[in-house]
């Protein structure tokens, strides 16, 4: 979903014109047009135009993404737009399709709040939630070609020499369960900024989550969220990995488990809403090197379980505490016991 | 017949929510536009759940105090004359002195905690126990989550 801008953003339009003028040698009138705003997501806030300007008396254009963060986002905690735009830099030249990352500013004083200017990736984003967006698909499933482009790229983020990339700078764990026991230990955290939780059954699936910590063999980038939704599709491939705010270095069975998960598809087996579980299995297997090990995933699904409970612990707060109007949000305070009643499922009770 | 007179004066609060749930989503949302539109609608959805929640929460109280006295005449059976490691014995006596979340928490933690003290029998059958409380409590709040 999208809106065209309105008037109430022309301050914040302004400002985006001059700093990319100050930025482009040469742009002169550089201004913007075809605007959208989109407002899937949760987090930022993003400006999504094409900037045209005149340069030696000739019209020039380029699209542009601009993210901003509004200081009340969720995971504000966990990921801050300057480590996004250190992830994109490292992911530049590298097989990972991710859109070029130009500049971050976090100067206040620019447009009021810190933000990054990126390339506007050609391709869409049909929400898998929707109707539309699961017809859609569903129909490039048949078609075959998206669901082989969608591996692909998880295989090729798994595959990334991420030393050499330079993302050693997000942490790398220590060998046996430091991952996994480091994954709860960031949650937790999460859910002890958002205020206190007393949930028995959150505290259950936390203790079951230390206790049973598998180990990781080897480590790879971890986008955290990989799934439809979180990428841009053009021409049925996958044109840009998008969404950088849970990555890390980690177990690949991370990704995987959350691609097998059931909450990540409605209405279908295909993984995703759009890829056959055993056409997943042998491709990913085939170009990672790696065989998908179904009882990790089903640690790394329970983990999820805790993820999502604080993901919206954190996300009814910032409407609670009054951060944030948006009542989606709200909404979520009745997700949180959903959550947990799939996680009691899976403790076994 | 009923007339306008016979109505309680005041409206229970779960009712009126559940009218202003359909308000919002009958007469209200369908009239926004823009980025307004989403959020009317969501608008009735919270509403919807507040009203549920409220109208089963009598019930659900009644329930969980039911609940609350079983666990812990249970919990007082399956430890009677056992000689308990320290954090499961003060947890225990928490859950009996007031049995709420904040309780049942530190019991859960406890358990975890001196399982191995405890043997996996001993774990085991508590644990289960706690748990049998916490699925009657989960299912309670699924009636108005899901």
């Amino acid at each position: 979903m999208s809106t065209k801008q309105g008037d109430s953003g022309s301050d914040r339009q302004q400002r985006i014109e001059a700093y990319l003028t100050s930025r482009i040698p040469g742009a002169d009138g550089l201004h913007m047009i075809n605007i959208e705003r989109p407002t899937v997501g949760w987090s930022h806030e993003i400006w999504l135009f094409d900037a045209v300007w005149s340069e030696s008396g000739r019209e020039v254009g380029r699209p542009f993404c601009v993210r901003l963060d509004p200081g009340n986002t969720l995971l504000r905690h966990m990921s801050s737009l300057e480590t996004q735009f250190r992830v994109l830099k490292c992911l530049e030249n590298t097989a990972v399709p991710a859109p070029e990352a130009y500049w971050y500013e976090s100067d206040l004083a620019i447009i009021g709040k810190p933000f990054i200017v990126m390339d506007r990736v050609p391709g869409a984003c049909p929400n898998p939630w929707g109707s539309d967006g699961r017809r859609y698909y569903q129909e490039a499933s048949g078609r075959g070609v998206l669901p082989g482009s969608f591996t692909q790229a998880l295989a090729d983020l798994h595959n990334l020499d991420w030393r050499a990339a330079g993302l050693d700078f997000l942490g790398v764990p220590g060998p046996g369960k430091d991952f996994a026991l480091g994954e709860v230990a960031k949650w937790k955290e999460l859910m002890s900024l958002a205020g206190v939780v007393h949930e028995p059954i959150l505290e259950d699936l936390i203790c079951w989550l230390e206790e049973n910590a598998p180990t990781t063999d080897r480590l790879s980038l971890i986008h955290g969220a990989y799934r439809t939704g979180n990428l841009l599709i053009h021409d049925d491939r996958v044109s840009a990995v998008l969404d950088w705010e849970t990555q890390c270095i980690g177990d690949p069975m991370y990704d995987v488990a959350y691609m097998l998960s059931d909450l990540n598809r409605e209405g279908t087996d295909l993984l995703s809403n759009l890829v056959p579980r055993d056409e997943f299995f042998r491709q990913y297997e085939r170009e990672t090197g790696l065989e998908i090990d179904e009882e990790k995933c089903r640690y790394y699904n329970m983990l999820y379980c805790m993820r999502s409970v604080a993901f919206w612990v954190s996300a009814s707060g910032l409407y609670a505490d009054g951060s944030s109007g948006d009542l989606r949000l709200a909404r979520t305070a009745w997700s949180i016991p959903v959550v947990l009643d799939r996680a009691a499922r899976e403790l076994g009770y | 017949m009923a007339t306008h007179r016979d109505r309680a004066v005041v409206t229970p609060p779960a009712e009126l929510l559940a009218r202003m749930s359909v308000t919002m989503k009958t007469a209200i949302a369908p009239n926004t536009t823009g980025t307004a539109k989403p959020q009317a609608y969501m608008a009735a959805v919270v509403l919807e759940k507040l009203a549920k929640q409220l109208e089963l929460a009598p019930a659900h109280a009644a329930q969980q105090a039911s609940d609350a006295e079983s666990l812990i005449a249970d919990l007082t059976r399956l430890t009677a004359s056992l000689s308990l490691p320290d954090g499961t014995t003060a947890a225990v006596s928490g859950v009996s002195a007031a049995c709420n979340a904040v309780s049942i928490c530190t019991l859960v933690q406890a358990l975890y905690a001196d399982r191995t003290l405890l043997g996996d029998d001993l774990f085991a059958a508590l644990l289960s126990r706690v748990r049998v409380a916490l699925r009657a409590d989960i299912n309670r709040r699924m009636e108005f989550s899901a």
